[in-house]
């Protein structure tokens, strides 16, 4: 996937942000016990969950949560039974309105839980963990992530493919040079764009995370990005030795040159030897 | 019937003539060495102290992160160094290929690593990379890094026009090999400029120049 995406970026590209897109940037650390997790509503409004409570177990997580934000939290590593609330409404009065039990939050990890729009526009909770691996120097990491009520998409680079047939609710990921990219959502194997096409900043050492969400039915669908920073490493080193032409052991151009006159010198003088013979 | 030999002669001078000539340019830019005593102490990242959870109290310890501001640096474009009579030109660099820091073809030319920190960060370093010399244009703008010493003036002009000035802090050379990029290079910290070159002894059949010349400087009070 890395070398396929290198190869591809240097035609160009990645992902639009169209409406409504929410840059959030979230560092990526957590100690020994603790784990970093981030909550995104991706429930587009009017779908009956306009204003949420975030709870785990008894306790409130998110209050007031809207559509199209993200919230990180940094909990103890452990076990959590999450669930989602309307306004008000919390474990001890009222049903949740999604609930998923047993979430596994290990020690250092770094998770985002969406609540979003399954494939055909049922309310869902999903769990993806973050890689928040070391990116090496000069590059940058891209994940999409499709939770919207949209059938596959493929995501374009100036119409060459970066990810094909990603379906709710799976993830793309790959590392690229940092910079400054194009490219839109495409409705898979077809040139119809979903969403796009428009600037995307990769940054370098930093895990860009692109959530493909709402209803392609309802006509909201949006783009919500979560950037993980500070994954960068150093370059390996500094070559700046004797300049652009010692480094290798590269001929230098006034030496090429002396050659270039000297064999002409001796090509001139073997010619007057040879013209000399002649007569 | 004769005209094949002086043509064969005039070949033979030819190369013999190219061949000579690499050889006695080898020969001139053999091993050197340029000595640079370590001097001042370059200041070392400290780690941050990640927040510790204390289990069973409370349950639930549950803490919002602050979003992390993302701000655009404010790019270096000169540097002036008094000391050594130089006043030249900057440009943002990368990592090349082989994921080493780019440095400048030209050799006047200083870069400045752009995934790293700006004069105008409030943590990390500023890492300025430049050749020491080049075979063909002579000595680089970092020429005489090694002559620097600590409490030497450097600063740095931004593309606003805003000066920031440094006090050396530190000079050494390092072994190319075992340059300690993760520190040198460090986006947290307190903020400070570091100056990378080239030095120590010349051996062309290993690369080139073997140590790095180092140099590092704190920011100074304006007037200071």
């Amino acid at each position: 996937m890395k070398q396929r995406l290198n190869r591809l970026t240097v035609a160009a590209a990645a992902l639009a942000l169209p409406l409504g897109a929410v840059a959030l940037a979230t560092p990526a650390m957590a100690d020994g016990h603790d784990a970093t997790v981030s909550v995104l509503h991706a429930i587009p409004a009017g779908s009956g969950a306009d204003v949420v409570d975030v709870y785990a177990g008894e306790t409130l997580l998110i209050d007031d949560f809207t559509p199209g934000t993200l919230e990180t939290l940094t909990v103890p590593a452990g076990s959590y039974d999450l669930a989602v609330y309307a306004d008000g409404e919390g474990p001890g009065n009222g049903t949740a309105v999604l609930e998923a039990a047993g979430v596994e939050v290990p020690a250092g990890a770094n998770a985002t839980v969406t609540a979003n729009l399954s494939a055909d526009g049922s309310p869902a909770l999903n769990v993806f963990v973050n890689d928040t691996s070391t990116i090496a120097a000069g590059e940058a990491r891209l994940t999409v992530r499709h939770i919207a009520a949209a059938p596959a998409v493929d995501i374009t680079a100036d119409g060459a493919v970066l990810f094909a047939d990603l379906t709710n609710p799976n993830e793309a990921m790959g590392d690229v040079p940092a910079g400054s990219y194009e490219a839109a959502v495409v409705l898979a194997g077809t040139d119809t764009v979903a969403l796009g096409p428009a600037d995307l900043d990769l940054g370098e050492g930093t895990n860009t995370i692109v959530y493909a969400w709402g209803s392609a039915e309802a006509g909201n669908l949006a783009l919500a990005v979560q950037t993980i920073d500070g994954l960068g490493s150093a370059p390996a080193g500094v070559p700046a030795g004797g300049g652009s032409t010692a480094a290798g052991g590269v001929i230098p151009m006034w030496s090429i040159a002396l050659m270039v006159l000297a064999a002409v010198i001796a090509a001139g003088a073997g010619m007057r030897v040879a013209g000399a013979r002649n007569r | 019937m004769k005209r094949p030999r002086p043509a064969i002669v005039v070949l033979m001078m030819s190369v013999a003539v190219l061949i000579a000539v690499p050889i006695v340019v080898a020969g001139t830019s053999g091993s050197s060495a340029t000595d640079v005593a370590a001097v001042g102490e370059r200041p070392r990242p400290v780690a941050t102290e990640p927040q510790r959870y204390v289990p069973g109290e409370p349950e639930f310890d549950f803490q919002r992160v602050a979003s992390a501001e993302i701000r655009p640096a404010s790019v270096p474009v000169e540097v002036r160094i008094p000391g050594i009579n130089l006043t030249t030109n900057i440009v943002p660099s990368g990592v090349s290929p082989d994921g080493e820091a780019e440095v400048p073809e030209d050799v006047m030319t200083v870069g400045w690593y752009r995934f790293g920190r700006a004069p105008s960060d409030t943590e990390g370093s500023t890492v300025l990379v430049a050749h020491r010399d080049g075979r063909v244009e002579g000595a680089g703008a970092f020429y005489n890094l090694g002559s620097l010493n600590v409490g030497d003036r450097i600063t740095v002009v931004d593309e606003d026009g805003v000066e920031w000035p440094y006090k050396v802090q530190s000079r050494e050379a390092i072994d190319r090999s075992v340059l300690p990029t993760n520190e040198l290079f460090t986006r947290e910290g307190d903020p400070m400029l570091v100056l990378i070159s080239c030095g120590g002894v010349y051996d062309r059949s290993a690369g080139g120049y073997q140590d790095n010349i180092v140099v590092t400087a704190l920011p100074i009070a304006d007037g200071a």
